[in-house]
């Protein structure tokens, strides 16, 4: 929590709330940083989660001792940082909101897949009742491409077949900042 | 005794650090990276029984383990574990994607430029579907992607050289001269096609600042189109707007690679092969015409309630008419966009509709089907038509 009593989303804690290795994480907490530092904010920024109706305050923090910036900004562009920057956030946030403590990773052809689960779960079981986590990145958004339109998107690129697995959605904005939180087919959204 | 969760977490975090090194270019690094990822992954789906208690599981770990193969290249062992994955009890998500996978691995097979020297300014286009076989396909599909490769091609190299996206004319000659697109031979594959690109003079490259276009590097447009392409086949499409920043180069590109796509049965997937820091890097297509963006969203196309829904529209007819536009609206939001229109009559029984149609589609998408009959998808509001895409009815 900070003064203003927001909790903090520590961007070089990541691996409290994944399973991800010391470099992706690092890789991670960098290129979001880049994305933040970009859109001129500063360390301890206040960023918003709207999920559903409801809407959060967060605070993302992270040491300055843990990175250089100099080195950050001349290390990744504008794709890397709105995609990975966009992991960082969700990461962060998704847990801990509804059943889900933990985050398992599967691989597809283009990256990592993530998914939702539990840290209690069967040592054979990764994925039971695991939810699946779909994370999209904009940098500031347009008209043309905004936080709401990405959503769509998702939801419209799950649609095809019967699913049997919670999909969450997260889509992160870097210029104002903030992340927009669905889970598709919540009748409450 | 060992566990999924022992084997797992190794595997995931090997295979992070080969996405890092294949990101940074070092493929050597991460071909190792995966293929110890896959050691480990492949083990933890062994662990689970084909049994419906192990899903969703056990299909998730083999498809795992099937896309780490496939990304060290394996792809026969790639195949078998794919077909693993599907001898269990997979959810439909994860059968659906499995069956995607196997696709996949099975076109970049044939993508493979098996015993083709591909030079950094060439590069091979292949088609696979019920309309190909070994080294044969129907003369429509190729030519329409052939063509339509052509001009994207050119529009790519216009927008790279910084000029104004260019509503009516010809290429500018002088790009002609110096980026010509060529047609090197056909291979038996699926069935595939090399091209060619143009390289300008070398002292053109030394004096760019006094030529009246500057150089580019024929592998820098190649590489260019095949990053566009896929951005737009990725789960990030959207993203194609913050590459393609002027609207009209983005709408045309958008518009000329749905005509390029696959489009279901006959043409299922539509491949790319070239050259880059001397090695192959494939790019398949296989959302179909319908799954791809739409050049404009229906909501930019309308001046008044962008909120409400624009019904899809199907008309089909001869293309009687096409009206390079002069003049430009504004929308609500300040937006100016560009429209020409199009009459299209339906012989049948007579009745014509105007369509409007963005600038950006207006000469390379649709003028080529002047005086011929096709089908126009849209949207309608308010009485007016709006395109989305224009193809030669079949």
């Amino acid at each position: 929590m900070d003064e203003a009593g927001f909790p903090t989303l520590s961007l070089d804690r990541i691996r409290d709330v994944a399973q991800v290795s010391e470099g992706k994480a690092k890789h991670l907490m960098e290129t979001c940083v880049w994305a933040l530092l970009h859109c001129n904010h500063k360390n301890g920024v206040r960023l918003n989660v709207l999920h559903g109706k409801d809407s959060e305050f967060y605070i993302v923090r992270w040491r300055e001792d843990a990175l250089n910036e100099q080195d950050v900004r001349r290390s990744y562009n504008r794709d890397d940082a709105t995609e990975y920057g966009a992991e960082a956030v969700a990461l962060l946030i998704s847990v801990g909101r509804g059943p889900y403590d933990a985050i398992e990773r599967a691989i597809t052809t283009t990256g990592i897949d993530y998914w939702l689960g539990f840290k209690n779960r069967k040592p054979n079981e990764p994925f039971h009742r695991a939810g699946r986590l779909e994370i999209s990145g904009i940098m500031t958004e347009t008209q043309s491409n905004t936080v709401e339109g990405r959503v769509r998107d998702k939801l419209r690129q799950t649609r095809p077949t019967d699913h049997t697995f919670p999909v969450y959605i997260i889509v992160v904005e870097f210029g104002q900042p903030y992340a927009t939180m669905v889970l598709k087919d919540d009748d409450s959204e | 005794m060992t566990t999924v969760n022992d084997l797992h977490p190794k595997a995931m975090d090997l295979a992070e650090s080969a996405f890092l090194y294949r990101n940074k270019g070092e493929m050597e690094t991460a071909k190792g990276l995966f293929l110890e990822a896959l050691a480990l992954e492949q083990q933890a789906a062994s662990l689970l029984p084909a049994v419906g208690e192990s899903e969703p599981s056990r299909s998730v770990l083999y498809r795992s383990a099937a896309s780490l193969a496939y990304n060290a290249g394996e792809f026969d062992t790639a195949d078998r574990l794919v077909a693993y994955g599907l001898s269990g009890y997979p959810p439909p998500e994860v059968k659906a994607e499995l069956k995607n996978l196997y696709d996949e691995i099975n076109f970049m097979r044939h993508l493979e430029a098996k015993g083709i020297e591909l030079a950094e300014d060439r590069w091979l286009m292949s088609l696979s579907g019920n309309a190909t076989s070994y080294g044969r396909t129907l003369v429509d599909h190729l030519m329409l992607r052939m063509e339509t490769v052509k001009v994207l091609f050119y529009r790519t190299v216009e927008r790279l050289l910084g000029q104004d996206y260019r509503l009516s004319g010809g290429v500018d000659r002088d790009i002609k001269e110096k980026y010509g697109v060529y047609v090197n031979a056909f291979h038996r594959s699926s069935f595939a096609v090399e091209f060619q690109l143009g390289r300008p003079e070398p002292q053109l490259a030394l004096f760019a600042e006094s030529s009246e276009h500057k150089a580019l590097e024929p592998a820098i447009v190649i590489d260019e189109v095949m990053s566009c392409f896929e951005i737009l086949e990725g789960t990030e499409p959207h993203r194609l707007r913050e590459r393609i920043d002027d609207e009209d180069y983005y709408a045309n590109f958008v518009a000329l690679a749905k005509k390029i796509a696959p489009d279901g049965d006959a043409i299922k997937l539509v491949g790319f092969n070239h050259i880059v820091n001397g090695r192959e890097k494939p790019v398949a297509l296989r959302k179909s015409r319908e799954q791809l963006e739409t050049p404009i969203e229906p909501s930019e196309l309308i001046e008044q309630s962008e909120r409400k829904p624009m019904p899809p529209v199907t008309l089909e007819g001869i293309l009687t008419y096409a009206n390079t536009p002069r003049s430009k609206r504004v929308s609500k939001k300040g937006k100016a966009r560009k429209y020409g229109t199009v009459k299209l009559t339906v012989p049948e029984t007579g009745a014509t509709h105007k369509i409007e149609v963005p600038i950006a589609l207006m000469k390379d998408v649709v003028q080529p089907y002047y005086e011929e009959r096709v089908t126009v998808k849209g949207f309608e509001r308010a009485g007016h038509f709006y395109l989305d895409e224009v193809l030669p009815t079949t």
